[in-house]
């Protein structure tokens, strides 16, 4: 975009934000790309951007993760509007549908982290309110989780297990259904 | 020296995030969005992990499915149960599935029961309703009685329905009852009682709707699709008061695929349908075509059952078809790949054997430029009919990249047999020196099931739903 000559795209590129990790590493990205953020979108609204947007709650390495993600989901909504306006193109659906597939598959991939980094993308995407990348990151958490006994969801996550047998009877009592 | 510090450094502090419980640092909302997308009887379990998690599913969005909890449980779940379930909830509600089948109700009304529940506050802002008081076939020649109505609570989530499943009940016939669900993407009508001008009404109200099932309804003979959002419909082509029904695709820029589920051969449905597409110029996945379909219009072009009555237009959209018939002919085939003349890939189920050469075959070759990558053909017999049938492709689909034969059942698959077919097949001579030939053994029945599988219908992550088209028969 940044490379382009036309007037728009110039425009365009100059709608640029700067975002400042925890640990102080500046990044720049377009307005369209930052504002998969609801967090930042709010921001930009209240014109509190000047000079950059600090988020203390997010590392350099996680930031450039999540921008990774917005970069690409930014591109699929621009797409989405695009093709809107041109009901009649045939040749579009093999477009949207090779994108969509694209897209998957880059979703799939950047999954493919250690559990440490999926639990700061889950923060980041809650702190930043990035609605995608909370459920992406969410639903790949539900799926490691899904058809384990509690002991095994325990022993997968370091989750120590604090209840006195009292009130795990008593859950069991409340949620019969559930145990038997 | 560095090195080796700093990567000894890293694996410690590796090992030590390992043991780190770093899910139950996660806040509420999150570990409550985690939860509520698990099956039911697993999110309920979570409640037992730690004191952590004791309170998070009573505040996670519900995630109730009857159906699932009681294939879990091996037995129904009780009304008195779900009743308990939904008080122990504040809201709101995320999803909320059951099946009259699968509940024990004690004789009480089942529209009551379910209004009632659907009341709950746990399933308030509810975005995803799945409900089925029970199929509804004919039984000896006495009419059915009218279904259950639609519970009058469901309106209650009208602006928040996602994704709705509405069966074996009925709608009302009065206009001003019509639902508006301005942000419905998903419905399944199955087994249900609804008038015509309730059915225009009510996808009418659904302005951003983009699949749809319409399967074994009965109380209208027409429905008329003008969409700018419909991405795929899925049809079953029989009705339970034998009425013949008409599906128009009148105006639908969007739609990619019509999908039609077979019936199983030898049950005695009334098996009606006509389809006309009179405007879908997207529409690439088709079928499977078959006998029951009276008549199918595309554009002006007829097709009565498989024969081809009157032929001017022709839908190059169409680049994936499927077929399946009793008694399946070169003819029949050729004539749908003159209609739509740009198939990439074509299944075939075959059933019967009829013909293999015809003089319409000589016209075509010599006319048509044949465009088909992928040719399946299943439940393929190793008789004179079916490979003449096959030939047809191995020697004049110049393009071909990939056919596969899906044995019938009981033919052993060996290499002697194999390299017989090669020979019978001609391959050495195939048009597409590309071309890869597979013989595969399966284990599906011949002719297809009766059974529509709602996930199917609308699962649009796969381009090609016919990949398992031998699933489609169960």
């Amino acid at each position: 975009m940044a490379s382009a000559g036309s007037g728009d795209e110039k425009a365009a590129a100059a709608a640029m934000i700067t975002l400042i990790s925890s640990d102080n590493e500046k990044f720049e990205v377009t307005e369209a790309t930052a504002t998969l953020s609801q967090t930042i979108r709010h921001m930009i609204e209240d014109g509190c951007t000047d000079g950059g947007v600090p988020l203390p709650n997010v590392t350099s390495k996680i930031l450039a993760r999540v921008i990774e993600y917005c970069k690409k989901h930014a591109t699929a909504a621009a797409g989405e509007e695009g093709s809107s306006s041109s009901f009649s193109d045939a040749a579009f659906l093999e477009v949207d549908r090779a994108f969509l597939e694209e897209l998957e598959e880059f979703d799939d991939a950047f999954l493919e982290v250690d559990r440490a980094t999926l639990f700061d993308l889950i923060l980041a995407a809650n702190y930043l309110d990035i609605k995608g990348l909370l459920n992406l990151t969410c639903q790949k958490v539900a799926d490691s989780v899904k058809g384990k006994t509690p002991e095994q969801i325990r022993e997968m996550y370091n989750i120590v297990n604090d209840l006195t047998p009292e009130e795990e009877a008593e859950i069991r009592r409340e949620t019969q259904w559930a145990f038997e | 020296m560095e090195m080796a510090a700093s990567s000894k450094r890293k694996r410690s502090l590796y090992e030590e995030e390992d043991l780190v419980d770093r899910i139950s640092g996660l806040p509420d909302d999150v570990l409550g969005d985690i939860v509520s997308l698990l099956p039911t009887m697993d999110g309920a379990r979570t409640q037992i992990l730690s004191s952590r998690w004791r309170h998070i599913w009573r505040s996670a969005p519900l995630n109730l499915d009857l159906v699932d909890l009681a294939e879990e449980k091996y037995q129904c779940v009780s009304a008195g149960e779900t009743s308990r379930i939904l008080s122990a909830h504040q809201g709101p509600g995320r999803r909320f599935r059951t099946e009259l089948q699968y509940l024990d109700l004690h004789s009480r009304r089942p529209a009551a029961v379910l209004n009632g529940w659907l009341r709950s506050p746990a399933l308030d802002n509810l975005q995803e309703l799945e409900f089925h008081y029970g199929y509804r076939f004919p039984r000896g020649f006495r009419p059915l009685p009218p279904p259950p109505r639609l519970p009058a609570s469901v309106r209650r989530f009208s602006s928040t329905l996602r994704v709705a499943s509405f069966a074996g009940c009925r709608f009302s016939k009065k206009k001003p009852g019509a639902l508006h669900l301005p942000v419905l993407k998903q419905l399944s009508l199955v087994h249900a009682a609804i008038s015509e001008s309730s059915l225009d009404a009510l996808l009418a109200g659904c302005p951003v709707l983009q699949r749809l099932l319409l399967s074994y309804n009965s109380g209208y003979s027409r429905v008329r699709i003008v969409s700018r959002t419909l991405i795929s419909i899925g049809v079953f082509p029989a009705s339970p008061d034998g009425r013949r029904q008409h599906l128009i695709l009148e105006d639908a820029p969007c739609l990619e695929r019509l999908l039609i589920f077979p019936y199983a051969t030898g049950y005695t449905y009334i098996k009606i349908m006509d389809i006309s597409i009179i405007s879908a110029p997207k529409l690439d996945v088709l079928g499977p075509l078959n006998y029951d379909l009276s008549r199918l219009e595309v554009g002006t072009t007829v097709f009565e059952g498989p024969r081809l009555v009157s032929f001017t237009t022709v839908a190059r959209s169409v680049k994936i078809l499927a077929l399946q018939n009793e008694q399946i002919s070169l003819d029949v085939v050729i004539n749908f790949m003159k209609c739509f003349p740009c198939l990439v890939k074509l299944y075939i189920k075959m059933a019967g054997s009829k013909n293999g050469w015809s003089r319409e075959y000589h016209n075509f070759v010599m006319t048509h430029d044949i465009r088909l990558k992928k040719v399946v053909l299943l439940n393929y017999q190793d008789n004179k009919d079916h490979v003449n049938f096959a030939k047809f492709f191995v020697l004049n689909a110049k393009v071909l990249e990939s056919m596969v034969l899906e044995l019938e059942k009981g033919i052993t698959l060996s290499t002697e047999w194999i390299e017989r077919q090669h020979k019978r097949l001609h391959t050495k001579n195939r048009a597409s020196r590309g071309a890869e030939f597979d013989f595969v053994d399966h284990d599906s029945l011949p002719g297809l099931s009766g059974y529509v599988n709602e996930a199917q219908a609308h699962d649009l992550s796969m381009a090609d739903p016919f990949v398992e088209f031998c699933a489609w028969s169960i």
